[in-house]
C-alpha cells in the first residue's frame, strides 16, 4: 500500500493506492500543528478494512507547506549572519532594485537576518580562489562570544540557534568558512550553516539568501520531521518521502540535510503528476494548468520534461536551487469582481480566500467571486459539490450578484458571464508567458487541467489560445496527490567553475568536479538507504558566450565539440541566434540524481491510472442545466454527466458538463470529448 | 463599449507589447537589454496616438509618443516620402524624438488591407554607438557630437528588406559592431511580433471594435487620470530645485516648476529654470517629459493603463533654450541619467504642499554612474558600467528604504562575485553609510559605500553623479539626507573627486561612492520625559 498526502491551506488530501485501486478522502488541515492532520487522516484511514492484512509496511509520500509558510509567516528559528569585512548589509541591499516602479505602497521585504545579528569579520578570498586577507581568528572568537551574550541577554526567551556563515568567494575556498564553522561548534551549541555548502555558486546575494533560508528553517522542519516520524511509526510506516521544489521526493533523511529543498514543494507535485501522465498518454509537450481557490499555478512540460529554474523566490527573497519554473497567479475561485472608476469590471488581486470564502459558501461571504459566477452560470451543482459535502446557497449568490449588476448598469448573465471572461482573460496572460513569450507554439500543446477549479475554465482558455485538447485528468480535484505516488527520488548538486571551453584544463576540471558530485551522491544515497541500481547520474553544464551574465544548462559529454555544438542549439531555439564563433564559458558544473521508486507496488502497467471497470455501457445522462456559456447569447440546455458513470472510450459532443466529487469539468458548445482506455476526459477544443 | 468587453481587450492589447519585450529579451545580445531590460515595447495607433506600453522603465515613459509624433511629421511633410508595409524605421537623434544616443528606437508602421492601423516601436540602449568614450556616457562631453553617432530617422527594413548602408553605418561607429546588429535583429523581430499580434487581434473582433476599443481606452484612462486630479485641491504650486553644476562650470544649475491644479486639469511650467548648460546635463524634452509622466503615475493610480488618454488632461511648457528643453547639438549624455532624477524630486516638492499625505521627501537624486573601461594586464579590453542606490525618501507613512534605485531607474547591481571574475577590479566594500539617512519621524533610508581596488595599470573612470554639494530635502520638518561624495585613495593619501569627472587611474588606486542619503519626513516625536 502506498498513502500520499498533500496538506493544504484547507483541506489535507489522501490519496491510497493498493494492488491497483485509488481511494480518495480528505480531512480538515490543522495549520497550527501540520501533523495533527496527518495523524487524523490515518488513524481514519487505519479503521478502514483496505489497510487490514497488509503484506508489507506501508510507503507513505508527503507534500507540505511547512516551509514555505514558516518563510512567509516568519516564523522560523532566531539566526545570525557571519560575513566579510565591508559586506554585512548585502541581505538588505539585494539587487539594489525596488519591487514596484510607482506603487510607494509596496516595498522590499526584510531581511531574515536583522541587522545586528550580522556580523563582520576580516578575511577575503580573491576571485582566483587564493587568500587574499587570513582570518582573524581573535575577532572570531569575540563574535562567538557576543552571540551567547546575546542568548543570555536580549534573546533570553528567544534564543539563535543557527548561524549562516556566508564569506566573498567560498564556493571557490572554502577554508574560512570551515574555519568559523568549527570553531563554532567548539566553543558553542549553535548550528554553523556553512553557504559554500550549501551552494557553492557564485552571485553572493543569491547564496547568502539561500544560506539563511536554510539557516532559519534548519529547526523548524527538523523538528517537524520528528513529530511526523513518530506518527508514521504508530503505523508502521518505515519508507517516508517528502516532495521537494525539484520535481522529485527525498527521503525524510536527505531533507534534514537541506531543508530549503522543501520549498515551494506544493505545486510541484501537479507538474510531476502531468509528466507522468504524458509520458503515459505519449504526449510530449503539455502547460499544465492548476486552479484553486486563491491561486492558479501554470507550468510546461517540453520535450516530455520538466523545465527547472534556479530563479527561485519565497516572499521575494531569492532561492537559487533548481526548482520547477512555475508561474504563479493570484486569481482563482475565491477571486472578488469590482467596477473600477473608469468602467471597467475587474476580478482580483483581492480574494475571498478559504474563510469567509465565496457568498454561496455561506460563510458570511458578501463580495461576489469567480466560483459564485460559476454556480449561477450553472457549471457547478450545487448539490453536489464536494461530493455533496457541502451544499452551495444559490439564493444568496443571485441576490447579492443581482446587486452588483444593478449597481454595475449590467445585466444579469453579463455580469455574470463578463466576470468569468474577465478572470479566463486573466489566465490566458499568465499562460501566454509559459508558451508564446519562451518561443513555443501552444498548437504543440495539450493542456492538463486540474485543481478544484481548473476543469471548469480549461476548455474555453485552450481554445483562445489556440491549444489543440485538454486533458482533465482522474479524479482532478487531488492531482497533486497522485504526483507524490510517481515522483522519482531526485537530489541536484552545483559547483561554479568558470572556465573556457578551449583551455586545455576544460575537461580535466570538469571532471574533478563531477567526480566529487558523484562521491556525495553515493554518500547521499547510502544515507537514504536507495540502491544505485535504479539510479541515473545526469551531469551536465551552465553554459555561456564570454561576456555574457545569463546561462544555458548543457547536457554533459566526454567530447567537447558535442557540447558546444549542443548549446549553439539551444541558445538559438530559446534566443533565436547564434554566434558559432564567439568563445563559450563553463559557469557551474551540475549532477542531478533520478532513483527510480519501485512503481510495482503502484501499477503493473505504466500507467498510475488504472483501466476502470465499467458499470455502464451506456451514456447516462444524470440531468440537464440551462447553462450560460455566452454572456450576449442565450441560455443554453445542457446534458449533465456524473463521471463515475462514463464508460472507457466514451465520446460526445459539447455542450455537456461532467461532475465529480473533487472538480467539475465544463465541454462548451462546439467541442467534442472522450473518455480514453485509463479514464482521462480529452477535450477536443478545435 | 461595456465593462466586460473594455477590460477583456485591455488585457489583450496590453499583452502585445509584453510579448514585444519578451522577444525582445530573448533575442538580444547584449546584458543591458537581457537582464536588466533596459528597454520598452509599445503600440500606437494609426494617428500615432498610444494605445498601450508595457511597463519596463520609467525613463522611457514619454519619449516614444514623441519619436512616433515626429517620424510622421517627418515622412509625410518634411521628405513627404511613403511608408509602406514592412518597413521599419529607426533613429537614436534626441532632438527628433530621442532620449539620448544609446537609447535607439525602431519604428513600425502596421497595414490592415492596405490601410494604415497603427505603430508598433521599441526602444532598447544600446551598450555603445561610439563617441570619445567606451559606453557612449562621457563624463565631460560639452556637444552631442563627442556623444556618439546620431541617427535621423531612416528605413532600417525597406518593404522587408534590410537596408545594407544603413546597417554598415551603425556597424562602423560602435566599438562592439557584432553586439550592436544582433540587438537592432532583436528590435525589428520584437515589432514584427507586436504586427501580427495586432492583425490576429482586428481579425478576431473586427476594425470596428478594434476603433472602438482605442476611443474607449483612451476615454477609460483619461476619466481615471482626472479623477485622481480632481481629489489634489486646486492651486499653484511652486518649486525650486538644483544640480551640483554641469561638469564643466562649477555653478550649481536652477530647476523651477509651477504647477497649476484646477479641478481635473493639471499645468505644468517650467519657466524660470535655467539656460541650457555647457555640460552634458542638458534633457531634451522627451526625457523632461518622461519625468513628468513618471510623477503622474506615482500619485495617480499606478494601474491606469499608460496611452494618449492619461496625459490628456495635462499640458507641459517647458521654454525652449533651457537645460529642460536644449536647443540642437547641446550635450546631453547625462540629461537622461541624472537631470531626469532632478525633475522628479523638483516636481514631488511642488506636489507634497498639495498631497501632503501622499509625496516622498527627496531621494537619493542620482543615479551615481560608474564606468571604468581599459585593458586589462593579460591585454584584454574591459568596460564596466555600473549604477548605485541610495535612500529612497521618507514617505510620510513609512521609513525610506536603505541602498535602493530611486525613481526613474531600476536596473540590477552587478554581483561583486560576477565582478571580481569578469574585471582587473576588487570590490573593497559595499554597505551602508549609517547616518547618512535623514532623519524624523520616519527616516530617509541610507546611502551606500562602494570602493573599487584598481587591478591594472590600464583604466579610465568616468562619474556621472549629482547630489554631492546640495543634500537631498528632508520634508515637513524631517532632516535633510547627507550628501554623496565621490573620492580616489591612491598611496594612502585620499583626493576629492567632483560629481562629474573623466580621470586615468593607476593601479593600486581605491575609488570609493558614497552615494547621498535620502530626506526625512515629519519632526521627531520628542521622547516623554
Amino acid at each position: 500500500m502506498h498513502i500520499s498526502t498533500d496538506i493544504g491551506g484547507t483541506f489535507t488530501d489522501f490519496v491510497v493506492f493498493k494492488r491497483g485501486k485509488l481511494m480518495t478522502f480528505k480531512v480538515h488541515s490543522t495549520p497550527e500543528a501540520p501533523a495533527q492532520a496527518v495523524k487524523q487522516g490515518l488513524n481514519q484511514l487505519f479503521s478502514l478494512n483496505i489497510a487490514k492484512k497488509l503484506a508489507q509496511p506501508p510507503i507513505f509520500s508527503h507534500g507540505t507547506t511547512v516551509a514555505t509558510n514558516t518563510a512567509i509567516e516568519r516564523k522560523g528559528t532566531k539566526t545570525a549572519m557571519i560575513t566579510t569585512k565591508g559586506f554585512s548589509d548585502i541581505l538588505e541591499i539585494g539587487r539594489q532594485t525596488r519591487p514596484s516602479l510607482y506603487d510607494f505602497n509596496i516595498t522590499r521585504t526584510e531581511p531574515l537576518v536583522p541587522r545586528e545579528l550580522c556580523f563582520e569579520i576580516s578575511e577575503r578570498v580573491g576571485a582566483d580562489g587564493k587568500i587574499k586577507n587570513q582570518l582573524n581568528n581573535t575577532e572570531l572568537r569575540k563574535i562567538i562570544q557576543q552571540i551567547k551574550n546575546l542568548n543570555r541577554s536580549k534573546y533570553k526567551n528567544n534564543k539563535i540557534d543557527t548561524i549562516a556563515i556566508c564569506l566573498l568567494f567560498s564556493f571557490l575556498n572554502a577554508q574560512h568558512e570551515k574555519l568559523v564553522a568549527s570553531e563554532i561548534r567548539k566553543n558553542s551549541k549553535l548550528l554553523p550553516v556553512l553557504s559554500s555548502e550549501v551552494l557553492p555558486e557564485f552571485r553572493e546575494y543569491e547564496r547568502f539568501s539561500t544560506t539563511v533560508l536554510e539557516a532559519y528553517l534548519k529547526n523548524i522542519i527538523n523538528e517537524y520531521l520528528d513529530n511526523l516520524s513518530a506518527i508514521l511509526k504508530t503505523s508502521q510506516i518505515r519508507e517516508f518521502y517528502m516532495m521537494q521544489s525539484n520535481g522529485g521526493v527525498a527521503t525524510a533523511a536527505a531533507v534534514r540535510k537541506r531543508v530549503v529543498n522543501t520549498l515551494l514543494s506544493g505545486p510541484a507535485a501537479g507538474v510531476a503528476a502531468s509528466r507522468h501522465l504524458g509520458a503515459t498518454l505519449g504526449l510530449k509537450n503539455l502547460i499544465t494548468f492548476d486552479m484553486g481557490g486563491t491561486s492558479t499555478d501554470v507550468s510546461s512540460i517540453i520535450g516530455g520534461e520538466m523545465q527547472w529554474t534556479s530563479e527561485g523566490k519565497i516572499a521575494t527573497l531569492p532561492f537559487s536551487i533548481p526548482i520547477i519554473d512555475i508561474i504563479t497567479i493570484g486569481a482563482g475561485g475565491g477571486s472578488i469582481a469590482w467596477m473600477d472608476e473608469g468602467g471597467a469590471l475587474r476580478v482580483g488581486p483581492q480574494s475571498a480566500g478559504a474563510d469567509p470564502g465565496p457568498i454561496c459558501y455561506g460563510r458570511g461571504g458578501e463580495k461576489v467571486t469567480v466560483t459564485d459566477c460559476d454556480l449561477l452560470a450553472r457549471y457547478l451543482n450545487p448539490n453536489y459539490f464536494l461530493d455533496g459535502k457541502m451544499a452551495l446557497n444559490n439564493d444568496l449568490s443571485k441576490k447579492l450578484i443581482d446587486d452588483f449588476a444593478s449597481k454595475s448598469s449590467l445585466k444579469f448573465n453579463s455580469a455574470i458571464g463578463g466576470v468569468i471572461e474577465v478572470v479566463n482573460s486573466n489566465m490566458i496572460r499568465a499562460l501566454r508567458k509559459v508558451s508564446i513569450e519562451r518561443g513555443y507554439d501552444p498548437r504543440d500543446f495539450a493542456m492538463v487541467a486540474f485543481g478544484g477549479a481548473g476543469p471548469v475554465h480549461a476548455a474555453i482558455l485552450a481554445k483562445e489560445l489556440n491549444i489543440p485538447k485538454v486533458i482533465v485528468p482522474q479524479i482532478p480535484g487531488v492531482f497533486s496527490a497522485l504526483g507524490l505516488l510517481i515522483s522519482d527520488v531526485r537530489s541536484n548538486y552545483s559547483k561554479t567553475k568558470i572556465i573556457s571551453i578551449n583551455d586545455r584544463m576544460a575537461s580535466s576540471e570538469i571532471n574533478k568536479i563531477l567526480t566529487q558530485h558523484n562521491k556525495k551522491a553515493n554518500r547521499d544515497l547510502e544515507l537514504q538507504k536507495l540502491s544505485t541500481k535504479n539510479t541515473t547520474f545526469l551531469p551536465s553544464l551552465d553554459m555561456r558566450y564570454k561576456g555574457q551574465s545569463y546561462e544555458i544548462n548543457v547536457e554533459y559529454s566526454k567530447d567537447i565539440a558535442k557540447i558546444a555544438k549542443k548549446f549553439h542549439e539551444l541558445h538559438k531555439q530559446r534566443y533565436g541566434y547564434f554566434t558559432q564563433d564567439r568563445e563559450l564559458e563553463i559557469v557551474n558544473v551540475r549532477l542531478a540524481v533520478i532513483t527510480a521508486r519501485n512503481k510495482s507496488a503502484i501499477s503493473t502497467n505504466k500507467s498510475l491510472f488504472p483501466k476502470k471497470v465499467c458499470k455502464h455501457k451506456n451514456r447516462k445522462i444524470i440531468d440537464h442545466r440551462e447553462i450560460l456559456f455566452n454572456p450576449s447569447e442565450e441560455r443554453i440546455e445542457t446534458e449533465i454527466y456524473r463521471r463515475d458513470d462514463l464508460p472507457l472510450g466514451f465520446k460526445s459532443n459539447g455542450p455537456a458538463v461532467i461532475e465529480e466529487a473533487s472538480s467539475t469539468t465544463v465541454v462548451y458548445p462546439g467541442m467534442n470529448f472522450q473518455v480514453d482506455n485509463f479514464g482521462n476526459i480529452h477535450i477536443f477544443c478545435k | 463599449m461595456d465593462a466586460v468587453t473594455l477590460e477583456i481587450l485591455k488585457n489583450a492589447y496590453l499583452a502585445i507589447p509584453e510579448e514585444m519585450g519578451a522577444v525582445l529579451k530573448r533575442a538580444a545580445y547584449s546584458p543591458n537589454i537581457k537582464e536588466r531590460m533596459d528597454a520598452s515595447c509599445a503600440l500606437f495607433d494609426s494617428k500615432g496616438r498610444m494605445v498601450a506600453q508595457a511597463e519596463h522603465i520609467p525613463v522611457h515613459l514619454g519619449s516614444m509618443p514623441f519619436a512616433v509624433e515626429f517620424i510622421r511629421s517627418y515622412y509625410s511633410q518634411t521628405v513627404r516620402e511613403k511608408l509602406n508595409d514592412g518597413d521599419q524605421i529607426v533613429m537614436n537623434d534626441p532632438y527628433k524624438g530621442g532620449s539620448h544616443l544609446p537609447d535607439i528606437t525602431i519604428i513600425k508602421p502596421i497595414f490592415h488591407n492596405n490601410k494604415l492601423v497603427g505603430y508598433v516601436v521599441n526602444k532598447a540602449h544600446h551598450a555603445d554607438v561610439g563617441g570619445k568614450s567606451p559606453g557612449s556616457m562621457p563624463g565631460d562631453s560639452t556637444e552631442i557630437f563627442q556623444e556618439g553617432l546620431r541617427v535621423p530617422p531612416c528605413k532600417l527594413l525597406n518593404k522587408g528588406e534590410e537596408v545594407r548602408e544603413i546597417f554598415e553605418i551603425i556597424k562602423s561607429n560602435t566599438r562592439t559592431p557584432e553586439e550592436r546588429l544582433g540587438d537592432l535583429r532583436a528590435q525589428l523581430a520584437a515589432n514584427n511580433i507586436g504586427a501580427v499580434r495586432i492583425i490576429q487581434l482586428i481579425n478576431k473582433y473586427g476594425i470596428k471594435t478594434h476603433n472602438s476599443f482605442i476611443r474607449n481606452i483612451y476615454r477609460y484612462s483619461e476619466k481615471m487620470v482626472r479623477s485622481a486630479i480632481t481629489r489634489i485641491p486646486n492651486g499653484t504650486y511652486r518649486a525650486i530645485d538644483y544640480l551640483d553644476d554641469d561638469g564643466i562650470v562649477p555653478k550649481k544649475v536652477r530647476l523651477a516648476v509651477k504647477v497649476i491644479i484646477f479641478n481635473d486639469r493639471l499645468n505644468i511650467d517650467f519657466s524660470g529654470t535655467a539656460k541650457q548648460s555647457k555640460g552634458n546635463i542638458n534633457s531634451p524634452y522627451s526625457v523632461s517629459l518622461s519625468s513628468v509622466y513618471y510623477v503622474i503615475r506615482c500619485i495617480t493610480d499606478p494601474t491606469i493603463p499608460p496611452n494618449y488618454g492619461c496625459y490628456k488632461p495635462i499640458t507641459v511648457h517647458i521654454p525652449k533654450g533651457t537645460v529642460l528643453n536644449p536647443y540642437e547639438g547641446a550635450a546631453v549624455s547625462a540629461g537622461n541619467v541624472e537631470t531626469s532624477q532632478r525633475i522628479v524630486d523638483l516636481l514631488f516638492s511642488a506636489f507634497s504642499r498639495a498631497l501632503p499625505g501622499k509625496i516622498p521627501a527627496q531621494s537619493q537624486g542620482t543615479m551615481n554612474n560608474v564606468l571604468i573601461g581599459g585593458q586589462a594586464s593579460n591585454g584584454d579590453f574591459f568596460a564596466y558600467y555600473e549604477t548605485i542606490g541610495g535612500g529612497e525618501g521618507a514617505l510620510p507613512f513609512r521609513d525610506g528604504q536603505n541602498g535602493i534605485q530611486v525613481h526613474m531607474t531600476n536596473t540590477a547591481n552587478t554581483p561583486i562575485e560576477a565582478l571580481e571574475l569578469s574585471y582587473p577590479l576588487r570590490v573593497e566594500s559595499y554597505h551602508f553609510i549609517y547616518n547618512s539617512g535623514g532623519k524624523g519621524r520616519f527616516d530617509g533610508g541610507m546611502g551606500i559605500e562602494r570602493s573599487l581596488r584598481i587591478l591594472t595599470d590600464d583604466a579610465t573612470l568616468s562619474i556621472q553623479s549629482d547630489r554631492r554639494k546640495i543634500s537631498p530635502k528632508g520634508l515637513k520638518g524631517g532632516t535633510d539626507g547627507r550628501k554623496g561624495r565621490n573620492y580616489l585613495v591612491r598611496n594612502c593619501k585620499k583626493i576629492q573627486l567632483p560629481s562629474k569627472i573623466t580621470i586615468a587611474l593607476k593601479k593600486n588606486d581605491l575609488v570609493v561612492i558614497d552615494t547621498p542619503g535620502g530626506g526625512g519626513w515629519g519632526r521627531k516625536a520628542k521622547p516623554k520625559t
